[in-house]
């Protein structure tokens, strides 16, 4: 009987060395294990032998079959991890060839800068307020102080839609349309397409974006423009950036400047630098404190009230960030350009 | 406005030009750029021809000695024939340069070597506009024989100059002259040199007075407000001197005469236009000249200094004499009565007339002129006098005539200067700084605005200056902006958007997520557009927004935006562009109707527009999973139903798309016909979508919806219906017949051909149903499907397929 057991377990050890594949394996094991298998015989001789042999004999079965269950583990795991070795060499596949299925589209470069741009503003507590494109001259000139006699009322410099109507050739309609609504403290920023009769060329275009800023509330002063104006320029261009305002005219705004920045694209005042033409500092937006007669007209009590605005070209701005020197591209939408943003 | 650097120096001590202009432009009057004049031009010196002799090697050239100062007498070979004993002439010494960057080296002509070279005009990159006195390609002779030898002939000729472009605003007509520049470079703390005067102004040479010769009459005094005039008699007329040609021709000026020139040097130097007159040609009433301001008679005619002539209207203003329009006041003289090289006597005009008038005959006319550009700004009438004997003073220092004694001066309203209070304290709260009271006076006098206690008296040039904000201004501009703090202001506001822009931001990062590129057109349309769209002759869409002064051909507003896609797409697909995917946000204008706005003004609505033109694989279906996805991300409900209407599309490709049973947007392929009018020759895909219709439709508070514990109940369901059936109407019958336990269908198969007899389609849905409260029976289930079953054999003749 004992030797009965040493012969299955060498037998057994032998065999398992050359089976090769899960099918044998599992044969096997059914062979060992099964209801008919060696094992469950072995244990059937249990039976006939006498009563003092019957736990020696049981214990060494049981040691047999604690050694051939490790055995058959192994021989698993090692089978396993072979086959599993030969599928993936034959599923291998050339990982550097691209296939693309998936795009993922771009949000127009404009727009891109846009958000940027009121994101900044709206982290600094100003609500976006738009309007339309097609004004009055109310709004677009008489209650922004803009004298009845004026170039910019031209038809040379604004489209006109019959008598009556025109195309806005600035946000600031939406300035005035928002202090009429007489909610005191203003904090807005107002984007949008504006329309000026200018050829196309590279640096022009009949339309065009802007984005205007107007705070208006008790005590506001030139100072607060200027920290308004500091904040978000180094929010968008950079800590380094330094702002300067020189003395303008606008009719809607007095005292007005205009605020030029350093220029983020050279060292020194380069004099082959595209961005500021060695100049040092590059013109950005208009601004100012808002002109008297603008709140008077508005319903909005100069004596008690004042507020600062400004306004600035969106293409100008974009053009500067990503470098692009033909305005033309934002409106022709080669795809090839899109996808860039 | 230019203004040389030279003129400048005349007045001022100028030691930093770089800090003037740094201090110009950072006090308002921007400096643009600096042209630099004649910068190349190096080592170019007087020289006296001592001999001339032929060249005894070439015919041509001459060999002459030229005595180029410091006792050094040199050799120089020259083509030109122009020359003789003792001409001073400008001579280019070896390594000098001339006009264009050109070098001169000594050189060896034929065995003689040349000490540099001779110079014309031309060589100094001037003509004989510049030197008027001179040939054009002979070499320069200087005209005084006495010049020192040696020196540098661009100091001579004023060859070299710098001339600042300066950018004025609209509010500081006053700018708009040298000596108004003057007075700001004063204000900036320049002091002015100390010039004298070559020679007392005096008349002594006519005992006449002018009064006795001329009489002037104002007929419209809103519109001219003074009208001055002086006489020159026995002019003598020639070239002016090269100083004032030079500054004429830096400031952009090109000169004619004396008496022409002069009267442009004065207005350059103050900024008031003055015009002469021919006396001869001016008609006499009561023995004197008369001269009348007044309106134009109907189609009264006028030739003009451009030889032009023009038809005039009543509202144009005319300086005639009793007779005739003798110029269009403040725009252009008359031919007739211009200067000529025989005029002798001379009726110089110094007058102030009102802006817009000016403007709008100029207009009118199609003349724009330095006079008028400056009317149009606006002049301070109280200059009249003072600047028409500033040219009086300048014509007997030139001694170019005999100035007659006296003026008229016609001046119907004196404008006095305007004083207002100003709040010194309002002053620095507009700027948000404390600066003392005592500072900002003294910026103001440097301005020439005088103050006593809180009462300003403004200058009559300082029109502009009428309350504390423009106080401020002045005051801040010297002051300068850098001294102010930057600070935050303390408003309580937060910042928001409001639902359209979140919304409309939504739309774009789905969009984006979907593969679309965003794209951003014009609003303008050619309306030949609706013949490339195939549009109906009475579609509303024809009723468009129309530009009364379009640029080009673009001169309506959109009131689609299909065809600002398919441009799009065309332009891409020229370029031989693939997989194009896009979408635009963007208006559309129209007309609107009674009800719409009560002032009749155009209605603006906001589109959402997607326009495909893919590669491959691409159908109709796949554009309609592009819009579910979108939809479902918006929480929106949509429809599509058929649509036949539609001119730009398929008509068996087209759907109408709804929320509500309200029609928000269109999608479809794009009629074949219409994209070979875009010159496509590839399927395109569409769909627009009113984007106020989807705004308002949308919830943004969205709630969670529990998720139902209870098991699902899947049903297939495979079924032959005629093909006019269309989906949505099996649909609508699965839903109606399932109430509120249909969680989902889903039709997974759809086939026509083979098996199938003609005229009809198989369809295979798969159903699933859930209830939230409990486990669904089969019993419960059955029951539903016998009921879909029956009603679509009932409503539609469906047939259930085994
Ligand atoms: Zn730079």
């Amino acid at each position: 009987m004992i030797d009965d057991i040493e012969q299955i377990r060498l037998k057994t050890k032998n065999k398992i060395e050359n089976i090769n594949n899960l099918k044998d394996f599992e044969d096997f094991k059914v062979s060992i294990f099964g209801k008919k298998g060696k094992l469950t015989d072995l244990m059937k001789n249990l039976s006939i032998l006498p009563k003092e042999e019957r736990p020696s004999f049981g214990q060494t079965v049981n040691i047999l079959r604690d050694e051939l269950e490790n055995i058959f583990f192994l021989k698993q795991q090692s089978l396993k991890q072979s086959l599993i070795k030969e599928a993936f060499e034959k599923e291998t596949i050339d990982v550097t060839i691209s296939k693309k299925n998936h795009h993922l589209g771009t949000k127009h470069p404009l727009i891109t800068v846009m958000d940027e741009i009121k994101n900044i503003f709206l982290g600094m507590g100003y609500q976006i307020v738009e309007g339309p494109d097609i004004e009055t001259s109310y709004y677009n000139f008489d209650a922004l102080n803009i004298p009845k006699v004026h170039p910019a009322r031209d038809g040379q410099d604004t489209f006109y839609i019959g008598t009556d109507f025109l195309l806005r050739s600035q946000t600031s309609p939406v300035q005035v349309r928002t202090m009429e609504r007489g909610e005191l403290p203003i904090k807005i920023i107002a984007p949008g397409r504006v329309y000026r009769p200018d050829e196309i060329d590279a640096t022009h275009s009949p339309i065009f974006h802007q984005i205007e800023g107007l705070v208006v509330d008790k005590g506001i002063n030139m100072s607060n423009l200027k920290g308004a104006l500091l904040s978000f320029v180094r929010e968008f261009f950079g800590k380094d950036v330094k702002i300067r305002l020189r003395p303008h005219h606008f009719p809607f705004t007095e005292p007005s400047a205009e605020m030029d920045i350093s220029c983020f694209s050279c060292i020194n005042n380069d004099p082959s630098c595209k961005v500021c033409r060695g100049e040092g500092y590059i013109e950005l937006l208009g601004c100012g404190m808002v002109h008297p007669n603008v709140l008077k007209m508005s319903g909005i009590n100069p004596n008690v009230y004042s507020g600062f605005a400004f306004g600035m070209g969106l293409e100008r701005i974009a053009m500067q960030k990503y470098n692009i020197e033909d305005l033309r591209l934002f409106y022709e939408n080669d795809i090839r350009f899109l996808k860039q943003f | 406005m230019n203004i040389p650097v030279s003129w400048i120096k005349e007045y001022f001590e100028i030691e930093d030009l770089k800090e003037l202009i740094e201090k110009l432009t950072m006090s308002g009057t921007k400096v643009e750029t600096i042209h630099s004049i004649g910068k190349e031009l190096d080592k170019i010196v007087t020289g006296r021809i001592v001999n001339i002799e032929k060249h005894p090697n070439a015919e041509k050239l001459l060999v002459t000695n030229v005595d180029i100062g410091r006792n050094k007498i040199v050799n120089i070979v020259t083509a030109a024939k122009n020359l003789k004993k003792d001409d001073i002439v400008p001579v280019a010494l070896p390594d000098s340069t001339i006009y264009g960057g050109i070098t001169i080296n000594e050189r060896d002509f034929f065995g003689i070597k040349s000490y540099g070279m001779l110079c014309s005009i031309t060589e100094l990159g001037y003509d004989s506009t510049d030197f008027p006195e001179n040939l054009e390609y002979g070499i320069y002779v200087f005209e005084n024989k006495n010049l020192k030898l040696g020196e540098d002939v661009c100091d001579i000729l004023h060859l070299k100059d710098d001339v600042i472009e300066l950018e004025l605003t609209t509010n500081r007509p006053d700018c708009y002259s040298v000596h108004g520049i003057f007075r700001e470079i004063k204000a900036l703390g320049y002091k002015e040199k100390n010039i004298k005067k070559n020679k007392e102004y005096s008349n002594k040479s006519i005992t006449e007075h002018t009064k006795d010769l001329i009489n002037i009459k104002i007929e419209n005094p809103d519109e001219c407000y003074r009208y001055v005039a002086r006489v020159v008699k026995n002019v003598k007329i020639a070239p002016s001197p090269n100083w004032i040609r030079r500054r004429l021709i830096l400031s952009g000026i090109r000169p004619k005469n004396n008496i022409v020139d002069i009267t442009n040097y004065v207005m350059l130097e103050y900024g008031q236009p003055l015009h002469a007159f021919d006396l001869r040609k001016v008609a006499e009433n009561n023995n004197k000249k008369e001269i009348v301001v007044r309106f134009a008679k109907n189609d009264e005619n006028i030739t003009t200094l451009d030889a032009s002539k023009h038809i005039l209207q009543k509202s144009n203003l005319v300086i005639a004499d009793n007779e005739k329009a003798l110029a269009i006041a403040g725009v252009i003289g008359g031919l007739d009565s211009s200067i000529t090289d025989s005029t002798t006597d001379v009726i110089f005009e110094s007058a102030n007339f009102l802006g817009s008038s000016i403007r709008k005959t100029s207009k009118e006319i199609g003349i724009r002129t330095d006079a008028s550009t400056k009317y149009e700004k606006g002049i301070d009438p109280n200059l009249s006098l003072f600047v028409i004997n500033r040219c009086m003073e300048l014509i007997e220092e030139l001694c170019i005539g005999e100035v007659v004694e006296g003026w008229v001066d016609n001046y119907p309203t004196k404008i006095e200067s305007h004083t207002f209070k100003c709040s010194f304290e309002n002053v620095n709260k507009i700027l948000g700084t404390n600066i003392p009271k005592k500072e900002m006076i003294n910026i103001l006098q440097k301005l020439e605005i005088q103050a006593k206690d809180d009462i300003l008296y403004i200058p009559t040039f300082r029109k502009d200056i009428t309350n504390d904000a423009d106080i401020a201004e002045e005051i801040v501009r010297i002051y300068g902006f850098e001294n102010i703090e930057p600070t935050l202001d303390n408003v309580v506001a937060i910042g928001r958007k409001t639902k359209k822009q979140i919304v409309e931001e939504n739309i774009i990062d789905i969009l984006k997520s979907l593969g679309l590129n965003q794209i951003m057109t014009y609003s303008f349309e050619n309306p030949k557009v609706f013949e490339k769209l195939n549009i109906e002759l009475n579609n509303l869409l024809r009723d468009t927004v129309n530009i009364s002064n379009p640029l080009g051909e673009s001169s309506i507003m959109r009131s689609t935006t299909i065809s600002s896609m398919l441009n799009t797409i065309s332009l891409n697909y020229n370029r031989r562009n693939n997989d194009i995917y896009l979408f635009e946000i963007g208006k559309i204008y129209k007309n609107s109707k009674f009800s719409e706005n009560k002032d009749n003004k155009p209605i603006e609505k906001l589109m959402l527009t997607i326009g495909i033109m893919p590669n491959k694989n691409f159908d109709f279906y796949e554009l309609k999973s592009i819009t579910d996805e979108l939809f479902r991300n918006l929480s929106l409900n949509v429809d599509y139903r058929p649509y036949k209407e539609c001119s730009y599309t398929h008509p068996g490709r087209t759907a109408n798309i709804l929320i509500d049973k309200k029609e928000i947007g269109i999608i479809g392929q794009v009629n074949p016909l219409v994209l070979e009018n875009f010159e496509i020759k590839e399927n395109v895909y569409i769909c627009i979508v009113d984007m106020d219709e989807i705004i308002s439709f949308i919830d943004l508070d969205k709630t969670y919806i529990p998720i139902i514990k209870y098991p699902k109940v899947t049903r297939d369901i495979s079924i032959k219906v005629k093909s006019d059936i269309w989906a949505y109407q099996i649909e609508e019958i699965i839903k109606n017949c399932s109430g509120k336990l249909i969680e989902n269908l889903n039709l997974f198969d759809i086939y026509q051909g083979n098996q199938i007899e003609d005229g009809y389609k198989s369809m295979a849905y798969s159903l699933t149903f859930r209830d939230k409260e409990k486990t669904l029976s089969d019993k419960e289930i059955n029951i539903i499907m016998e009921k879909i079953i029956n009603t679509l054999k009932e409503n539609l003749g469906v047939m259930l397929r085994v």
